[in-house]
């Protein structure tokens, strides 16, 4: 028989209105499977750590149930401490008895104690279901796919190659460099852009380790972490030669001017040109759409045979990975819509990216005003956060307009908040002001208009608290920093959420920062957040040890689908339709379990096992018949003499459950009659389990998970939300009132919604009185 | 319907005998009269058995996972919807199948006729139609969507030529009696259904013919025979579950309770009708069913 051990931490102060001697005599009386309870002041010590580590070796104990606080941060030390005691670190249940229980329940110590007692006896039951697992052996391609060459792509790609691993760069330009390309110098220390981009470039040309595809694409990543399947569209570029003999002649002699896309249209190219002097690769291109203009039959004549190549296709390359790294940068704002602000209507008024390269001439008297927050924390006309970036541009801007003219240009930034937290920053604006007299106004533009010889530039001053007009010659409109136009794509492509914003969605902003719902796929530089050069740097250098670690990785976690019966397989089809990498079975090893490590589906949330119409599919660690021994056991033996509602819930593993832990350590309180049971993800909670739990005593259920569509695992919660839709259907069919259910998907915010929502789901199964079935 | 049964044992013996398929799933004569039963045909010989008539009812795509090589199979436009649901999930390879198509002439309510073995094959709708099934009339005369021959009864092809044939009237459906009942009511009307039926040697009636039928519901065994009536409701509900958007097709246990009463179909009934206000789309449809689809609704 299993030797079941329960371990009760008073966390420290004690866990008030519960008795935890009172809960540990009622186990060791009513719960013949436990074999030891044992009380600890705090097991989130190293003390009460190695005290357990003891009590589990001196006692012989096989399973452990813990009864603690916040399982979110300690989870992981307290598997450590099973394995060194000699348990299997899976042969282990956690009960939150502090946020979950003593907290919320405050004010009703008797309905407390009860539901502390009946969780802890289901947590028994339920782990005595559990197998033990073992991480097994995988293999990791060593070589990492960075998505975008520009300055985060480059710094993680020469970071990775220089630990001694290959880098797969795909850089949808022709050349190196990405938006810092078009920039001329960089904040605060005003460094030439260029310098910048052209030792990353040549670094990366060079180093042995990285293998570059410029003018590629990514067309798909296939497969899971360690094992991923790349392939590259690599663009024809319908020249052939590295070198062209006589270039500048051959220039001279193409009539038409086109406008070069690399440089956001600010100089001209021939239809044979290169993106920008120096570039890297140094490459030349005809751009499709000219590839049958009459200047290309000239330059045919011009070169040697075969140099151009007009029926040049796309190329598709194949290519492994580890880990993936996407750092493909952000896009800018459309200034066109900010019809107030003139954008578009006077050639007076410049966004700040065509203004980067504008000249002033020594001496020149201009007067020339910034608007730092052209569209910033305006969702109506532009977008609903404001960045450092279009602040730090004016600034950086308008200290090189004083340069320039020797001090003779007027100066005026406008700007409604000091963006300028990162160290340095505010420092720089300060020296702008102090040592180059550039005017800050902390105000709102409101209005540009046209005058005679310039433009009148109407505010109200923040400071002053007055309208204010004034006449300059020239108004350039900083644009905030924006989702690249490819960010839907190419977070399509790896399964991996965005924010509300569009940028690619991190798993979590201060904890985990740079990694995403695919355990394989890290971000880093502007495509996650809009941020500067330290900002790309910084996210590179921490997208980077991630990827490393992945690839450092030896064996793989042991959750992984399983098929339980070779003979049901056929009936499994279904389940690939929601994850279809995961199904292959009988692979190389000869074993009956899918690909090679803990993956399933791109996002691991197991939300195949319910597509599956057989369940004959499992998630090691997460097998079914340990949910349906807690639903079966988590009312037994509960009083009901006066009727309470009784609603059993499902809260995710990452969503749901952190948040309710969360207003328990905000003290929310809300009814006893709820009692959670942690489960891997909405998408995994099968449908029966929800039906089944009205068959054993629940009147009501409530579920909580993620945001929508950008959790944890990204959108596999809609399948969630589509198969409840459809239970809906059967519930109301079968006189279960489909009121009884609940299923809420919040963000970590959401916490007021939460207890408003748990408060009149209460009240909803209350009204709707005892299901009796 | 005699002449149906003759040209379904033709095809089936020509398929038989040319080595064209290994099997024919059709109908033969079932346990009781105004009952039929799965067949499978292997031999040329074997087609003799098969019938068809207005008690045909079994929906016999169920039983195609799992067979491998060529089938022949008799199919209503509600099995062939269900055959499109399983090669959408890889089960079945339409390559491989002989769809016998049947222009549907609708099912016969056994209990509401005098039936007997010698009438069995001849009752029609077009004689009884307060007999009909009200789950038929919705592919009442209706061709199915896919098939390699097409089977019609002759008095639907008389009727259809002099512009006669029309499907009859509903009184109120089964659904919208059960509608009238609060969700208490409901639930007391099933508990009490299951309740009277758990020690039925009907049981495995209970269980709707689904997708995963056949030998999945005996391998796993979920039909015991000592489950109490609460077990039986909440299998029966996760069936109707598992079914939605996948399979269609008759319940056998229907027969099980009186026809005055509602039946235990009017659950998927009532769910399938669901399914479909809220995600437009019935077994057979287009695209990847709703519920394997990580789109928002």
């Amino acid at each position: 028989m299993a030797r079941i051990g329960v371990f009760l931490s008073k966390e420290g102060e004690g866990l008030d209105p519960l008795n935890l001697q009172s809960i540990a005599d009622r186990l060791v009386e009513e719960v013949q499977e436990i074999s030891h309870v044992f009380i600890h002041e705090d097991l989130n010590t190293v003390e009460g750590l190695e005290a357990m580590s003891q009590e589990i070796k001196s006692k012989d104990v096989g399973y452990v149930v813990i009864g603690c606080g916040s399982i979110d941060q300690r989870e992981e030390n307290i598997r450590k401490t099973l394995n060194q005691a000699g348990v299997n670190e899976y042969l282990l249940e956690v009960v939150n008895l502090k946020e979950m229980v003593a907290n919320v329940h405050s004010e009703e110590p008797e309905k407390a104690n009860e539901k502390a007692f009946q969780l802890l006896k289901t947590a028994v039951i339920k782990v005595e279901q559990s197998k033990p697992l073992e991480k097994t052996p995988m293999r990791v391609e060593q070589q990492v796919l960075v998505v975008g060459g520009g300055v985060a792509g480059m710094t993680a790609s020469l970071r990775i190659a220089d630990a001694g691993y290959s880098v797969v760069l795909v850089e949808k330009a022709p050349a190196l460099g990405g938006k810092v390309a078009s920039l001329k110098n960089l904040w605060p220390k005003l460094e030439e852009a260029d310098d910048l981009m052209r030792n990353l470039s040549i670094s990366c040309h060079q180093h042995e380790n990285i293998v570059i595809y410029d003018y590629s694409e990514v067309k798909s990543i296939d497969g899971v972490r360690g094992d991923f399947d790349v392939e590259v569209v690599r663009k024809p570029r319908f020249v052939q030669s590295q070198k062209i003999a006589d270039f500048d002649k051959i220039q001279e002699s193409l009539t038409t001017d086109f406008p070069n896309k690399y440089t956001n249209g600010r100089t001209k190219a021939k239809v044979l040109y290169q993106p920008y002097a120096g570039c890297v690769p140094p490459l030349f291109l005809i751009d499709p759409e000219n590839i049958n203009h009459p200047d290309v039959k000239k330059l045919i004549t011009l070169v040697p045979d075969g140099t151009v190549n007009q029926d040049e296709k796309e190329k598709i390359v194949h290519e492994k990975a580890g880990a993936v790294i996407m750092a493909f940068g952000a896009g800018m704002m459309d200034l066109s819509g900010l019809t107030n602000l003139a954008a578009g209507n006077s050639d007076k008024v410049h966004s700040a990216a065509s203004f980067e390269h504008f000249n002033l001439e020594k001496d020149q008297e201009i007067s020339l005003l910034w608007v730092a927050d052209a569209g910033s924390n305006d969702p109506k006309n532009g977008v609903a956060y404001a960045s450092e970036v279009p602040l730090m541009t004016c600034v950086k801007q308008a200290i090189f307009a004083k340069k320039m003219s020797n001090g003779k240009a007027q100066t005026t930034i406008v700007y409604s908040d000091r963006r300028s937290r990162t160290k340095g920053y505010e420092e720089f604006i300060k020296t702008a002001e102090e040592k180059y007299q550039v005017q800050m106004i902390r105000g709102a533009v409101s209005n540009i208009t046209s005058r005679s010889n310039g433009l009148s530039v109407s505010l109200h001053n923040l400071i002053q608290g007055q309208e204010q007009k004034l006449p300059v010659d020239r108004v350039i409109l900083a644009p905030e920093v924006i989702a690249h136009n490819d960010a839907k794509h190419l977070s399509g492509i790896v399964d991996i959420g965005r924010d509300e914003t569009g940028f690619l969605a991190e798993t979590h902003p201060s904890l985990e920062p740079c990694a995403t719902s695919n355990s394989g796929v890290f971000v880093c530089g502007d495509c996650a957040s809009p941020g500067d050069i330290r900002a790309a740097v910084l996210t590179a250098e921490s997208a980077v040890a991630k990827a490393m670690a992945v690839l450092a990785q030896k064996t793989s976690e042991p959750y992984r689908l399983k098929q339980k019966d070779d003979q049901l397989a056929r009936f499994d089809a279904p389940a690939k339709e929601v994850a279809p990498e995961s199904f292959q079975t009988n692979d190389e090893s000869g074993m009956n379990y899918t690909r090679l490590n803990n993956v399933f589906g791109k996002t691991e949330s197991g939300a195949s096992i319910p597509a599956s119409p057989t369940r004959n599919i499992e998630l090691a660690g997460w097998e079914l018949s340990k949910s349906i021994a807690e639903i079966e056991n988590i009312w037994t033996g509960s009083n009901n003499g006066n009727w309470e509602p009784k609603i059993t819930g499902f809260a995710s593993q990452y969503g749901g459950y952190p948040l309710l832990e969360t207003l328990g350590r905000e003290e929310v309180s809300y009814s006893p009659c709820f009692r959670f049971l942690r489960v891997r993800s909405t998408a995994h909670l099968d449908p029966l389990l929800v039906l089944k739990s009205f068959f054993n005593g629940a009147d009501g259920v409530f579920i909580i998970g993620g945001p929508l569509g950008k959790g944890k695992f990204h959108n596999d919660n809609y399948l969630a939300k589509r198969r409840f839709k459809a239970l809906e259907g059967v519930l109301d069919a079968g006189g279960i009132e489909p009121d009884r259910v609940k299923i809420l998907f919040v963000d970590s915010h959401q916490i007021d919604e939460v207890a408003d929502q748990l408060h009149k789901f209460h009240n909803a199964v209350s009204n709707l009185g005892p299901l009796g079935i | 319907m005699n002449e149906m049964r003759i040209t379904i044992q033709r095809e089936a013996r020509r398929l038989l005998q040319l080595n064209k398929v290994s099997v024919v799933i059709g109908y033969e004569v079932g346990p009781y009269p105004g009952t039929t039963a799965p067949c499978f045909a292997f031999t040329p010989d074997d087609a003799q058995r098969i019938v068809f008539n207005s008690f045909s009812s079994i929906n016999l795509s169920v039983y195609l996972p799992g067979i491998t090589g060529n089938v022949g199979i008799v199919a209503t436009p509600a099995t062939v919807r269900s055959i499109k649901e399983l090669e959408k999930d890889g089960l079945v390879n339409r390559k491989n199948l002989h769809i016998i198509g049947v222009k549907f002439p609708g099912i016969l309510d056994a209990r509401k006729l005098n039936v007997n073995r010698e009438n069995e094959n001849t009752l029609s709708v077009n004689e009884h139609p307060e007999a009909l099934w009200e789950w038929a009339l919705h592919d009442l005369y209706e061709e199915p969507e896919d098939y390699d021959i097409l089977v019609e009864p002759r008095w639907m092809n008389d009727l259809g030529k002099a512009g006669k044939l029309q499907k009859p009237s509903l009184s109120r459906t089964s659904v919208e009696r059960l509608e009238q009942m609060s969700h208490h009511e409901r639930r007391l009307y099933w508990m009490s259904y299951f309740e009277k039926h758990k020690h039925s040697d009907h049981n495995k009636n209970l269980f709707p013919s689904t997708y995963a039928g056949g030998d999945h519901l005996e391998k796993f065994k979920y039909i015991k025979s000592a489950y109490s009536s609460s077990e039986l409701f909440y299998e029966h509900l996760s069936w109707v579950y598992q079914s939605m958007g996948r399979a269609s097709g008759f319940d056998l246990s229907d027969l099980t309770e009186d026809f005055n009463q509602i039946p235990l179909s009017t659950i998927r009934a009532w769910a399938a009708r669901e399914f479909r206000k809220s995600f437009n789309y019935r077994p057979g449809g287009e695209g990847p069913n709703p519920l394997l689809k990580k789109e928002n609704i």
